[in-house]
């Protein structure tokens, strides 16, 4: 079921042979080789605590080799990915906590990604603007972050991210901590956002339905040491909405086939839990 | 939406429910006229020939009020405010830079805060006031004295939060920065500056009493004027009534002073959560 490339399409982010070892003597990821094009929505699926956000933050730069010893080849673009080096200014990263400044407003918590890369006011405020309305956070320009709810937040921290248009955007487990309704919601606009866009977005979670929602294609990683034990092409068709696709019986047999493979993961995991 | 957007309403009323109302505010006014009667009728006043305590130890309150006026006419108010505000604004501000440098200094040098721990400890620990004798040793009985002593109370309250300021910066945060492209002077100004002033001026109100104290104290051990040397001055010629005019008017500054503080610290940290919701 290995996804048929698209020859002309470049790519985007190639992962090849990737080991990371913490000095503690913890190995979060062994050999882990997987490529993503330009403009494609892949799902990153495995147990938790399987290695998944470890290589999110070896993509962005933010693992030192104070920290660990990363093996293998990460490039961005073609750009290669050393530790060390500062993230690369194309790369987006929505994280699992919605990391909002609490000082800031909303607004300005929007803002603070173009404000560092040295967007001039009136336009920052323009798109953050534009960018709310999206997301239906209208009204709410100059609330603290604790004054609204927790979709809210994650609404604001997948705004933050979006208004400095990086090409490429990791996402670790952004709804994670949200509730199933607010969850199916926040999938449909990030899809809705994503076909309007065209973004590479690189999508880790543990949730295998969430996986099958969202992605173009789905990667599923084994249990810790994290490797790739399998990438299945998902078939729906775009636009997809969330709530529609989980009633269909393909979506149901596609998420019963992988479950298959992915439940021996997952009581592998209970073992050691 | 219109579930959300009752959320911040929420919020507002909660605060509002904060205030007293009419009814509190009536018995407040009552109490306090209850106890100054029976303090004015226990001292020998409202004519009624009871005299529980000499005025010579507890004072009148009439006569207290009348002192105060007296005081204030008499263009010493105005000189020993002066000196002892003059001397407690110059030790917190002082204090209050020197703290806040070593706290960050201390915040960013793990080394060097662990080999000075001990010592910050052991100091933070003297009772504050009892450097006053050897402080009016050094510096004699002018203002400097005063100075000292303030800066002496407010370094240690503004020292400990900004190196627990410095300590509590949410590396969350920091990535955050850092993958929107941030260098350390973005992760400085969007984190760990709004993280150390936060806790700059949770300690406002402490260091600002503080303030008070030390300078008022500083005047009690030596001095030529000042709040706390005119009211020793007063206990020695057993002039009680000016003792408590004092008394009244530093509680009076102290509330103003205690009040402004409380207001910038919630202007400035108006971004918190109310505190019933931080449990």
């Amino acid at each position: 079921m290995a996804g048929s490339p698209r020859e002309d399409d470049k790519l985007q982010i190639t992962i090849d042979g990737l080991g990371i070892r913490f000095h503690g003597g913890v190995e979060a990821v062994r050999n882990v080789s997987f490529t993503v094009r330009s403009g494609e929505f892949v799902a990153v699926v495995g147990p938790s605590g399987c290695g998944k956000s470890t290589m999110l933050n070896a993509i962005s730069s933010l693992i030192s080799s104070e920290e660990a010893e990363i093996r293998g080849r990460i490039a961005v673009d073609g750009t290669e990915v050393h530790v060390d080096t500062p993230p690369l200014r194309s790369l987006g990263y929505v994280f699992q906590r919605d990391t909002l400044f609490p000082w800031r407003t909303m607004i300005q918590n929007v803002e603070s990604g173009m404000e560092i890369q040295g967007a001039p006011a009136a336009e920052r405020a323009r798109r953050a603007r534009a960018l709310i309305d999206t997301v239906g956070l209208s009204g709410f320009e100059q609330y603290y972050p604790h004054q609204v709810s927790g979709g809210m937040r994650q609404r604001a921290a997948l705004i933050r991210t979006l208004a400095y248009e990086p090409q490429v955007i990791l996402m670790d487990e952004p709804f994670g901590a949200l509730d199933a309704q607010t969850r199916m919601i926040l999938q449909g606009e990030l899809l809705r956002i994503w076909a309007g866009s065209k973004k590479t977005i690189l999508f880790v979670t543990h949730d295998l339905a969430e996986a099958i929602t969202l992605g173009e294609r789905v990667i599923l990683f084994s249990k810790r040491p994290g490797t790739v034990t399998q990438i299945y092409d998902v078939p729906f068709p775009q636009p997809r909405d969330p709530i529609t696709l989980r009633g269909l019986s393909e979506f149901a047999q596609l998420h019963a086939y992988i479950w298959r493979t992915l439940s021996e993961e997952f009581r592998a995991e209970g073992g050691e839990a | 939406m219109a579930q959300a957007r009752s959320v911040p309403v929420s919020v507002a009323r909660r605060r509002s429910q904060a205030r007293p109302g009419a009814r509190v505010l009536a018995l407040r006014v009552l109490l306090l006229s209850a106890i100054v009667l029976f303090w004015e009728a226990a001292t020998g006043g409202l004519g009624l020939g009871w005299r529980a305590f000499e005025t010579t130890i507890v004072a009148r309150p009439s006569l207290i009020a009348a002192d105060f006026v007296g005081y204030a006419r008499s263009g010493l108010m105005v000189r020993d405010l002066r000196a002892t505000l003059s001397a407690a604004f110059l030790g917190l501000f002082l204090g209050a830079v020197g703290g806040i440098i070593v706290g960050l200094v201390f915040g960013y040098q793990r080394m060097l805060a662990a080999v000075f721990e001990p010592l910050m400890v052991a100091l933070n620990s003297l009772p504050r006031i009892t450097v006053a004798p050897i402080l009016i040793l050094w510096f004699g009985l002018g203002m400097t004295s005063k100075v000292a002593l303030s800066l002496f109370t407010v370094f240690f309250v503004m020292f400990f939060n900004t190196f627990l300021g410095v300590r509590t910066v949410d590396p969350e945060l920091v990535k955050a920065v850092r993958v929107m492209g941030g260098g350390p002077r973005h992760v400085a100004r969007m984190v760990v500056i709004p993280t150390v002033a936060s806790w700059i001026f949770a300690a406002l109100r402490t260091s600002v009493s503080f303030a008070l104290s030390g300078a008022v104290v500083g005047e009690f051990v030596g001095a030529t004027r000042g709040l706390g040397y005119r009211m020793l001055l007063a206990s020695g010629l057993l002039h009680t009534e000016r003792v408590f005019a004092i008394m009244a008017l530093l509680m009076l500054v102290a509330v103003i002073l205690v009040e402004i503080s409380r207001r910038v610290e919630v202007y400035m940290l108006r971004w918190r959560p109310p505190l019933a919701e931080m449990g």
